[in-house]
């Protein structure tokens, strides 16, 4: 292993280990702690509510609504479970797509059957820089194993939201078939990542 | 070539929630059944932590500061003012808080009733009440047979000195203590369980370094110690 990759190593365990220090602090009430974690992870969280939001006036409700979460549960948060940053990041995700299916229902409520057209921007999405950790090096591994179709459907759902029937018209693909792909694509997935821990 | 209904299991439905693909009814059904069922958090928890590593290539983005006074803001809304006077001198005697578990029994009848108004339908029929140093209700946790979450209501918690926390944990059989999660300072919090719960578990609490917190055994004083009562 490269030297660079060692201090590499080394900056993220211990900006973890500052992160889950902020958490258990903010567990019991220190808001000063919070500014601290605040200032460490929003950009961080905002790329993410962002990438799955696209306007930028959603994102920022939806970050306050994350943080605020945050804070209130950062008792439950357990380190053995997952990595802070990790917890964090999923927290502001589920908020974004719940944020996203709120609005589609608005917007279906107020306009009939529409939709919302411009949710599925054709950004490329971010699996790239999957590999930072061996976390991520083993999840990109295993989703290029699956097949190209499958890859882009879970790939679209995680960070798009996209029901089956949604998955089924922005793919032009059955919606019987969207499922089965679905259901296979994850078995596949799930079963690629419990051979290789 | 399997049937196709043999690989839908729910390990596969709490990916499909996961994911986000579940949709309407099936939607709500799957979210009421995960309310009861822990194996089925558990499937979720697991599938939340295998797809999570795709967020790790998403580029940071810095978001304008009025997010953070918004949330700011929010916080000081949340959060209602207590008398903390006083308190720290008490505080100094950790024996004041030890053996009330007959004062708590007093007052658990009282706090069922509340229990039972505010959340009727989740079947929280079990209640342990933690007593602050000042002999009052600190906290009351509400648990139920067969279920391994306890809801954490902070009542009147102690004000402890800066740097330190009350641990929660739960003894098993063999009297091993294992932890459960920090007394929270206000609001209600859900905490996971260790083991299922039942009638002749102990539950003790510690004050712990905030910034060291055990997590084989309690290291602090243990300042409380109580079993779970049905109502």
């Amino acid at each position: 292993m490269a030297n660079g990759e060692i201090d590499q190593q080394d900056a993220i365990k211990q900006r973890n280990q500052e992160l889950e220090a902020l958490l258990a602090a903010c567990a019991l009430n220190d808001r000063k702690a919070f500014a601290r974690l605040y200032r460490m992870t929003s950009a961080k969280l905002y790329g993410v509510v962002l990438r799955i939001l696209v306007r930028d006036e959603w994102a920022q409700d939806c970050l306050q609504d994350a943080y605020i979460k945050i804070w209130s549960n950062a008792d439950s948060y357990r380190t053995y479970l997952a990595a802070p940053l990790t917890w964090m990041s999923t927290i502001a995700r589920n908020q974004a797509l719940d944020l996203l299916r709120k609005r589609k229902r608005e917007v279906m409520e107020a306009d009939g059957d529409k939709g919302l057209p411009e949710q599925v921007d054709d950004a490329p999405l971010p699996l790239d820089g999957l590999s930072k950790s061996d976390e991520g090096r083993r999840l990109e591994t295993c989703l290029e194993a699956l097949k190209a179709q499958q890859r882009q459907m879970v790939v679209l759902a995680y960070f798009k939201g996209l029901t089956h029937d949604e998955l089924a018209s922005h793919t032009d693909t059955p919606l019987g078939t969207v499922k089965s792909w679905i259901r296979r694509g994850l078995n596949q997935l799930r079963r690629c990542l419990e051979n290789d821990a | 070539m399997m049937p196709e209904n043999e690989l839908y299991d729910n390990t596969t439905r709490a990916g499909e929630y996961v994911l986000g693909t579940l949709q309407g009814e099936e939607r709500v059904a799957f979210e009421n059944q995960l309310q009861r069922d822990i194996r089925l958090q558990e499937e979720v928890d697991a599938w939340q932590q295998r797809l999570a590593p795709m967020l790790e290539g998403i580029d940071p983005v810095s978001p304008p500061e009025a997010v953070w006074q918004a949330v700011e803001s929010r916080l000081t809304d949340l959060q209602q003012p207590t008398q903390t006077s006083g308190q720290t001198s008490l505080w100094d005697s950790l024996n004041f808080w030890r053996n009330l578990g007959m004062v708590a029994a007093t007052l658990v009848l009282a706090f069922a009733v509340t229990l039972m108004i505010n959340q009727p339908e989740t079947g929280m029929n079990n209640v342990l009440v933690v007593m602050n140093d000042q002999d009052r209700t600190g906290w009351v946790v509400s648990a139920k047979a067969d279920y391994g979450f306890v809801r954490v209501s902070a009542v009147e918690p102690t004000q402890l000195p800066a740097g330190k926390a009350c641990q929660l944990w739960m003894e098993d059989q063999h009297g091993n203590l294992h932890p459960v999660g920090i007394l929270p300072h206000d609001g209600r919090h859900v905490m996971s369980l260790p083991m299922m719960p039942n009638s002749n578990n102990m539950f003790k609490v510690s004050v712990e370094e905030m910034d060291d917190m055990p997590t084989e055994k309690p290291r602090g004083e243990i300042v409380f110690e109580g079993r779970l009562t049905e109502i």
